[in-house]
């Protein structure tokens, strides 16, 4: 059960970029975890409820996007979905050698908020902010 | 309404400590390896008895985690592995927080090889980096063979396997090839040892294995 201290690891970084960017309130957060991370969607949304109580993002909805696991096998370049028929052995040549390409994340994507007087974006940003699949993690 | 952009990685703060952790460890050249496994599966009897067999010509040392009680601690400390006991109080797993702060108490340059003894959970402490240069996982025969394939992350993550309690083949409680050949499809890269640690067997390559670290270590300081 450490959905917990993720939950609250969630909550401290979302504290953080609501005071960067100015908001009051959060009302969405995003966040990506891969199928092989460990971390149990159910699980983390129950936590969540609670490690966000008496926050700037009590009542905010947690949105999850699964991420499937993938891999690369070196010996024949073939990408492969990581599946518990196989798991890291190449389903096309058999080789052990293979790089996990996903299936590990545990991001905080983006946040969804209200500033102070309901204004609109002081960012300069216009139109879809919303982080696409290719976006890299830091 | 306004939506930010944050991408970042949620552990981000512990990877970061643990990243701390590994640039010291490399300064003073000392290896670590993070044990885990289900509770019980003999992490805390394999260091003793890697104690009896490595610590006339090693210096050791070990940083014990579990939810309660030093008894763990107490075990390695009489063993002659200075241990430092450090419970989480109902958490899963150690952090590299808990593994920055326990470190304060050792003396890093008259080490040669260090020990993190995860709290007993074959899920968890896969998730969190602690800053160790190996983790290891311990598969003990009774457990089943099943669990590298219930239990993948743990597997994944891992760069050596140790199956224990092989003594108990006979006990008709899994057999010692299924179990081996689940955890290596799981991860076909994990190193793999067979250990007994009531019995001896398998300890002697375990301590090859460490000592062989060890020097690797400390060459690679030098160069
Ligand atoms: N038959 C047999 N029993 C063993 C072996 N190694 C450990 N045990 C027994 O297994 C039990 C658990 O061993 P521990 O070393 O305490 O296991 P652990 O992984 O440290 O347990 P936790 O710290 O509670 O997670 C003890 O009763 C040990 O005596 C072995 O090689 N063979
Ligand atoms: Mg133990
Ligand atoms: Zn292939």
């Amino acid at each position: 059960m450490h959905e917990l201290s993720v939950a609250q690891r969630i909550v401290e970084i979302v504290e953080e970029q609501a005071a960067k960017s100015g908001l009051a309130r959060v009302t969405a957060i995003k966040v990506r975890i891969g199928k092989l991370s460990t971390i149990v969607p159910e699980a983390l949304n129950f936590c969540f409820g609670f490690a966000t109580e008496d926050t700037l993002a009590a009542g905010a909805e947690l949105v999850i996007e699964e991420v499937a696991a993938e891999a690369r096998c070196n010996s024949c370049g073939k990408t492969f979905p990581v599946t518990e028929a196989y798991f890291l052995l190449c389903p096309s040549c058999s080789s052990p050698d293979t790089t996990l390409l996903k299936g590990q994340e545990l991001d905080l994507m983006s946040i969804e908020g209200e500033t102070p007087d309901g204004e609109k974006p002081d960012d300069g940003r216009t139109g879809d902010v919303t982080p696409k699949p290719g976006d890299n993690v830091q | 309404m306004k939506e930010v952009k944050v991408l970042t990685k949620v552990l981000k703060a512990n990877d970061m400590i643990a990243a701390e952790i590994r640039s010291l460890l490399d300064l003073h050249a000392v290896p670590c390896l993070n044990l885990m496994s289900s509770p019980g599966a003999g992490k805390t009897t394999l260091l003793e008895k890697t104690a009896k067999l490595l610590s006339g010509s090693l210096s050791l040392a070990a940083i014990e985690g579990d939810v309660a009680t030093s008894l763990d601690g107490e075990r390695l400390n009489a063993v002659g592995i200075p241990t430092v006991q450090v419970n989480t109080g109902g958490g899963c797993h150690l952090d590299a927080t808990m593994i920055k702060d326990a470190l304060q108490n050792f003396d890093l340059d008259k080490t040669d090889l260090l020990f993190i003894e995860n709290v007993g959970n074959l899920i968890c402490p896969s998730t969190f980096d602690l800053g160790e240069h190996v983790r290891v996982v311990l598969l003990s025969l009774p457990e089943g063979e099943d669990k590298p394939l219930k239990y993948p992350a743990m597997f994944l993550n891992s760069s050596v396997l140790v199956l224990s309690k092989v003594d108990m083949v006979g006990w008709n409680v899994g057999t010692l090839a299924a179990s081996r050949a689940n955890a290596l499809k799981v991860n076909p890269r994990l190193k793999v040892f067979e250990v007994s640690s009531t019995e001896g067997t398998g300890l002697k390559e375990w301590a090859d294995y460490l000592r062989a670290l060890v020097v690797e270590k400390k060459r690679g300081k030098r160069d």
